[in-house]
């Protein structure tokens, strides 16, 4: 087996290994989440942070708020964000 | 008049014209934000000595909000944000802090009107299911109404207490529905005068008045062409005949009007405390909002809010941030309050807009070279010594009034407020720069400011104050920028003779 002919199957055989995951089984796929998760609404630092860092997405349904009760306040400043 | 302001009189009228130039004219959609959420776009700050027969000791305050709106705008019409907050702040030492703050907070009610249609209850679509003509009106399917809380010695501070009605204590207020049209409000006049509340205000001992509602936008101006880079000759924006030569730009807009008229006696700090307070008004949303990707029935239900309350928008001293302000800064310049001023100051110093006058106009080296403009800084941040400077002033910017120089009836109002006086030798020190009446005409007021008059008027003595660089030799254009204006007669727009002033709104349809 030339050098070449090596080099080519054992990248071929890595390729393959990632492509199957290395086994059978499938990966554990995290599920979506579809509502505003509970911890978002527990402070108003918990809201901005999490509205902060939700990621911009053009395939994503919007979350469910029906639950959330966002809190307020008439004395604090804005967050930084 | 003062005997300071006596002996400045024949330069200060030219000075002050200067002077407030670049800080002339209003508000309308000027920031790249505000402009996305115009129910909390402030459009105009107003603050005076009332001038109707029997009010001079109060002062009325005027916040409009919701700019350019046409009074065919439904079914919804214009109503306010009941997720924002709508505040107006008073300095009354002088220090750039407010002392004391009216905040406003809207409720907006379905009523569920429904009619049955072939057996079944049916939500309908309009805000009105037939006439209206009183206060809480069966006909209405939407219940606007208001609070208003005061605080002081900072305006996230605990409240001191609730604005209530002098007439029966609540502290809850109904809002009239826009001037939908004649055919739904016969006696639009009659219906909203009945929301013009007598109300008592905490820590204040005399009744004040309050009214919260559209009203005819009451500025006047050349909107369209002057940003057009001023599309209009020359030879007619100079010459003082033609004032009034074409028709306001915005003469067919309403506005939304957040009044109030108070003792100047609960203004100042006390008894023995400075004439001069400083106004201003801001507007804010919760920092954070969430969307409904499926609402429920309702009225605005399609959001929720949280967090701390976040300043967008900003109005004192008119125009500031529509063309003194870099277009960079402009939501910043919302967002700032005004101890923190000192961020914009090259703006000041250095503005841009004789510059942009004269490439707009074509007539090159023609803006004051007297750089930097302390004759702006001067009058601008600080008020003008004699007539409405604070005593311990500290620099920035908010519309300042003298409480202690008397009003003037309207028939006697210079339109050029206290320049326009001093130029024709008369006793009107009651208008712009010392505070804002509806009839002052700003646009012409800060054409003529930003082209120099302040230093024409200054001389080569400094008499004025604005430092010796402040001299007719730094305005190319010497006297002539006298004679600038926008060709639309600011005097000539209909108003009230008394509170709020403001003129009935123009109706949907007659």
């Amino acid at each position: 087996m030339s050098k070449t002919l090596t080099l080519a199957v054992s990248v071929i055989a890595g390729l393959m290994l990632a492509a199957c995951g290395g086994s059978n089984a499938p990966d554990p796929v995290a599920a979506e989440p579809t509502e505003v998760p509970a911890s978002a609404t527990v402070s108003a630092t918990a809201l901005v942070g999490y509205a902060a860092a939700l990621p911009a997405s053009e395939t994503l349904e919007p979350l469910s708020i029906e639950k959330a009760m966002p809190p307020t306040s008439e004395t604090d400043e804005p967050l930084p964000v | 008049m003062s005997h300071s302001i006596s002996r400045a009189a024949p330069l200060l009228g030219a000075a002050l014209l200067a002077a407030c130039g670049w800080a002339g004219a209003s508000s309308h959609r000027e920031a790249p934000f505000i402009a996305t959420v115009p129910k909390v776009d402030a459009t105009d700050f107003y603050m005076f000595r009332s001038y109707e027969a029997g009010r001079s000791d109060y002062v009325t305050v005027i916040a409009n909000y919701q700019p350019l709106q046409d009074a065919y705008g439904g079914p919804n019409y214009f109503q306010m944000d009941p997720n924002a907050l709508y505040e107006i702040h008073i300095d009354n030492n002088g220090d750039a802090k407010e002392d004391l703050t009216f905040q406003f907070r809207f409720q907006n009610k379905l009523a569920g009107v429904a009619l049955p249609i072939g057996g079944k209850s049916v939500a309908i679509p309009l805000i009105q299911a037939g006439q209206v003509a009183n206060v809480n009106d069966a006909n209405l399917n939407v219940g606007e109404s208001y609070t208003v809380t005061v605080v002081r010695n900072g305006r996230r501070a605990l409240p001191l207490g609730m604005v209530s009605n002098a007439n029966g204590g609540s502290t809850t207020f109904a809002k009239p529905v826009d001037n939908i049209g004649t055919k739904t409000i016969p006696d639009y006049a009659g219906y909203a005068a009945k929301h013009v509340y007598s109300v008592n205000i905490p820590g204040c001992t005399t009744p004040a008045k309050m009214f919260v509602g559209q009203r005819q936008d009451p500025f006047a101006v050349n909107l369209g062409t002057i940003f057009d880079l001023v599309n209009a000759p020359l030879a007619v924006i100079t010459n003082p005949a033609l004032i009034g030569a074409l028709p306001n730009t915005i003469g067919d807009k309403n506005t939304t009007t957040l009044a109030m008229e108070v003792h100047k006696s609960c203004l100042k700090k006390d008894e023995t405390g400075d004439d001069v307070i400083g106004g201003w008004t801001t507007a804010s949303l919760r920092q954070a909002r969430l969307l409904n990707g499926a609402p429920p029935s309702g009225l605005q239900t399609s959001e929720k809010v949280g967090g701390a309350w976040v300043q967008v928008s900003r109005l004192g001293m008119p125009l500031v941030n529509e063309v003194v302000i870099g277009l960079k800064d402009k939501d910043k310049f919302n967002a700032s309050k005004p101890g923190g001023d000192g961020q914009f100051i090259d703006y000041v110093t250095n503005p841009t807009l004789p510059a942009l006058i004269e490439i707009a106009l074509a007539i090159p080296g023609t803006a004051p070279t007297n750089f930097p403009r302390n004759d702006l800084v001067t009058t601008f941040l600080t008020g003008i010594k004699g007539l409405n400077q604070p005593k311990n002033v500290v620099a920035s910017e908010m519309l300042r009034l003298n409480l202690a120089i008397p009003p003037v009836a309207f028939a006697q109002q210079n339109r050029l407020g206290v320049v326009g006086n001093i130029l024709a030798g008369g006793s009107d020190n009651a208008g712009f720069p010392n505070g804002r009446r509806p009839k002052d005409d700003i646009v012409d007021i800060s054409l003529v400011a930003m082209m120099g008059g302040l230093c024409v008027a200054n001389g080569t003595t400094d008499a004025l104050g604005f430092g010796a660089a402040c001299n007719p030799s730094a305005v190319p254009l010497g006297a002539t920028a006298f004679s600038l204006h926008d060709a639309v007669d600011q005097a000539v727009v209909p108003l009230l003779p008394g509170f709020p002033y403001l003129n009935t709104p123009i109706p949907g349809a007659q």
